[in-house]
């Protein structure tokens, strides 16, 4: 199965973040960039569907994308293409979509995958507006697929812990969800992922024609502050207890109830001591 | 400034894996515990006669091996990768 | 895997060695457990670039550098005043002799690119845990990833001042804490403005504050302050084993310094951007470790290779003269084929012969002038009690400097500790 990976890199959400222009924190060359999570469930998806003939191909575009692509090939894809914009500005979904697709048609492939959004909060839409632009069917959000003889399999998500089995017709998108476990790639495949050369392919060579961003960003702010909370006890409570509460800063002892008899008196008891911290109606 | 507030300016990969290991058992016989002032991080802390270790503040310094004179700790650096990543020292 | 020669370590050791090596033809192999050259790495502020300038030319005009060193204060500070000797002068800034104020985790990361570019490969996310062995000799090492083994002719231990892998070679016992200090650091952000009018600074002019005294509460150490382009990196470094003894938190040594009158206005309006913390090898001369054995050498401060006299730190420069030797060589072993402790002589005696064993050597008397406790409380608070009575408006009636200055010592220290004390100054210099 040949399989591609739309792939990105996305700022390691545990970088303390400045507080604003002309803060050295503020600026994006201080973080910390690596695959996008989800990107990675979609290679592990895309590793176990390839089967002993395929090939998993990663691509990325923008600013950190050699970073991304590394990971990829660490993460078991076999080659990583690198689209070079030369603007290497921040390009809006719509565009990005169209850029990635022209890649992939010119690829070949019987699936395409990418995380089902990216963890700095921008291209949720991209894997629709990209199935649209390679007029193929969309599967979102993927927890699990593979093959069964010649047809995919892909097991979505639903509300309420429901899952669905669905099988796409193929060329398909599968839009994966998750966090891949955070496995060492062996010495040897670590090394090989740092020092295969990336395929370089100019953006203008796509036969697209200029691509301009579409959208200019007039700012860039600061984060809103975030309320401050303060600890306010229950007003139910006794005033010697929200006095305690208060000297010890809202924090509450965890208290341990040991419930014996029969299962269906323990389950009683349970019931009863729910109803009395006011858990159930 | 409290250590807290200093160490949330650090980034960190933290691996779940401790790479310190405190063989508790000593520490009784240790009453002085250099390990819990001369830590950087603030990662010993001394709990009746035990001491209480959380990895995951750890600047990776080795001081805590050094000082810790009846060789209670198992000291190696984290995995490659994880841990303090300086990006502005 | 095999390679030809792995180095353990991207810092300015390592990484001067994979340079050489590389340009010589010999594509080594880089380990470094941190995510990229330079994130575990943190120092006070000042390479010095002559021996880095040999290698790379005109380094600094590439090279993320913050400020060059242009003026420098020493200061000796009792509890609540403070002496200064502040050196301003055009020559202190001449390349390539001229100091580099830099942040080790943008520096380091340049000089792994350049490694990069000389054909080195460095591997980050790959923390080496032990060494192999082969009849004798060490023949590789062993990456904490699967398939971690990677075998070696020879194996270069740039891994910085807890020095374990010289330790599980033989070449020296374990690090004691009467011969590493430890630094904490402070970086805070501050306008480039700001900076510059505080500090009096033009364009990229830096300066360098050592402060000695109660900078550590009295204890052996010093705190340091530099300018970076915008904003100050500043810490304090005090000798373990007294931490120990004085049964202090280094963090509060820290926040005691900012908080000195003679420190806390520089810092007004700076807002935190990181901490660090990192040991610095001060045993000198007289802890040297044997450098090599077959199929091994130590280099840079896992040899212990930093020269300091007390207001003056060298360890980066020496770590790359070091790397630059230790590839050198590697380089003449491998024309004889001959990766044994003999065959890798040549690189105690290039070390020797230049700067880094001679400094070291020069400076091996600093070291017991520096074990005396008055130089960190008696002295200081000494000199600025006798400047403060110089200065007082008369009467009382002054007595004579010489008098005065004597006074102020004897009413805190000994003769014979004076005696002694200044014999061993004198030999340090
Ligand atoms: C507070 C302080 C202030 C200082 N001030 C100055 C100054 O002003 N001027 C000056 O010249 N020097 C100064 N120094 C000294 C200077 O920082 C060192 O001498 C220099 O960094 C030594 O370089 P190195 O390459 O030998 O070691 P390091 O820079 O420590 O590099 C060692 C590298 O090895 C890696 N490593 C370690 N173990 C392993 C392993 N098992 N597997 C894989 N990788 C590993 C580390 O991650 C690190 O990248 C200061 C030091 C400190 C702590
Ligand atoms: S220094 Fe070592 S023995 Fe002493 S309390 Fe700390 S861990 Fe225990
Ligand atoms: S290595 Fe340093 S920071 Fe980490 S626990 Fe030990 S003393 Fe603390």
């Amino acid at each position: 199965m040949r399989l591609i990976v739309c792939v990105k890199a996305v700022p390691d959400p545990g970088i303390p973040v400045g507080a604003g222009p002309g803060d050295p924190a503020w600026d994006p060359a201080s973080w910390i960039w690596d695959l996008n999570p989800p990107d990675g469930a979609a290679l592990t998806v895309a590793a176990s569907l390839r089967g002993t003939e395929g090939t998993v191909t990663a691509v990325s575009l923008g600013a950190h994308a050699p970073q991304a692509l590394r990971r990829a090939l660490a993460w078991g894809a076999d080659r990583a293409v690198l689209l070079a914009d030369r603007g290497g500005e921040d390009l809006d979904i719509v565009t990005t979509a169209r850029i990635l697709a022209a890649a992939a048609g010119r690829l070949g492939f019987d699936a395409i995958l990418c995380g089902h959004a990216a963890i700095d909060g921008q291209g949720e839409s991209l894997p629709a507006v990209l199935a649209g632009f390679l007029e193929c069917p969309l599967v979102s959000p993927v927890v699990e697929a593979w093959r069964e003889a010649d047809v995919l399999v892909a097991r979505t998500r639903l509300p309420h812990g429901r899952r669905a089995l669905l099988q796409p017709r193929l060329p398909a998108m599968l839009a994966v969800e998750g966090t891949p476990p955070r496995v060492d790639a062996t010495l040897p495949v670590h090394l090989q992922a740092l020092t295969a050369p990336l395929d370089m392919w100019d953006v203008s060579s796509l036969g697209l024609g200029a691509v301009a961003p579409q959208v200019s960003r007039l700012d860039l702010g600061p984060p809103r502050p975030r309320p401050k909370k303060i600890f306010t006890p229950d007003s139910r409570l006794s005033a010697a207890e929200r006095l305690r509460q208060l000297m010890t800063g809202g924090r509450v002892e965890k208290k341990t109830e040991l419930f014996t008899g029969t299962p269906a008196q323990a389950a009683e008891h349970i019931l009863g001591a729910l109803r009395r911290e006011g858990s159930i109606a | 400034m409290a250590i807290e507030d200093r160490l949330r300016l650090v980034f960190y990969r933290v691996d779940p894996e401790p790479h310190i290991r405190v063989n508790a058992d000593a520490c009784p016989a240790c009453p002085d515990g250099p390990c819990t002032f001369c830590c950087p991080a603030e990662c010993f802390q001394r709990d009746g006669d035990r001491i209480r270790f959380l990895h995951d503040g750890c600047l990776e310094c080795g001081t805590c091996l050094l000082v810790c004179a009846p060789g209670a700790i198992t000291w190696t650096y984290p995995r490659g990768g994880c841990g303090v990543a300086y990006r502005f020292s | 895997m095999n390679a030809d020669v792995v180095i353990v370590g991207a810092g300015p050791a390592g990484l001067s060695a994979a340079i050489t090596l590389a340009r010589a033809g010999v594509r080594p192999l880089v380990l470094e457990r941190g995510l990229y050259p330079g994130a575990k790495n943190m120092f006070g502020g000042v390479l010095y670039g002559r021996a880095l300038h040999e290698m790379l030319p005109a380094f600094w005009e590439r090279a993320p550098v913050e400020r060059r060193l242009t003026r420098r204060t020493f200061t000796l500070l009792s509890q609540d005043a403070a002496v200064s000797l502040d050196l301003r002068s055009p020559r202190l800034g001449t390349t390539p002799d001229a100091g580099w104020i830099i942040a080790r985790s943008r520096f380091d990361r340049w000089l792994g690119e350049e490694a990069e570019a000389a054909g080195a490969i460095i591997v980050p996310e790959a923390t080496v845990d032990d060494l192999l062995w082969e009849g004798g000799r060490v023949a590789g090492v062993r990456v904490r990833r699967e398939e971690g083994e990677v075998h070696a002719k020879v194996v270069v231990a740039a891994d910085g001042a807890l020095s374990l892998l010289a330790q599980r070679a033989g070449l020296r016992g374990p690090v004691s804490s009467g011969t590493v200090a430890l630094g904490v650091k402070e970086v805070l952000h501050l306008p480039r403005e700001v900076i510059e009018t505080r500090f009096q600074l033009r364009d990229d002019e830096g300066l360098e504050m050592i402060f000695v005294g109660a900078a550590t509460g009295g204890q052996p150490g010093g705190g340091f302050l530099y300018t970076l382009c915008e904003g100050l990196a500043l810490g304090v470094i005090v000798r373990l084993d007294a931490l120990v003894a004085g049964r202090t938190r280094p963090q509060d040594l820290l926040e005691r310094f900012k908080a000195h009158p003679a420190v806390a206005p520089l810092l007004a309006g700076g807002t935190a951007r990181e901490y660090s913390a990192h040991l610095i090898p001060e045993g000198g001369y007289a802890e040297l470790p044997r450098l090599v054995t077959d199929g091994f050498l130590v280099a840079g401060d896992a040899a212990g290779l930093v020269a300091v006299n007390g207001i003056h730190f060298e360890g980066m420069n020496l770590a790359i003269a070091s790397g630059i030797a230790a590839a050198e060589a590697i380089l003449d072993a491998r024309e004889r084929a001959d990766f044994s402790a003999a065959g890798l002589e040549g690189y105690g005696r290039r070390l020797r012969d230049g700067f880094v064993l001679q400094d070291l050597r020069r400076f091996r008397h600093a070291a017991l002038f520096l074990r005396s406790p008055r130089l960190y409380r008696e002295y200081p608070e000494a000199v600025c009690d006798f400047l403060e009575r110089l200065y007082r408006p008369s009467p009382p009636a002054k007595t004579g400097l010489w008098r005065g200055l004597v006074g102020s010592l004897r009413r805190r220290v000994s003769w014979t500790d004076l005696v002694r004390d200044g014999w061993r100054m004198l030999r340090s210099l």
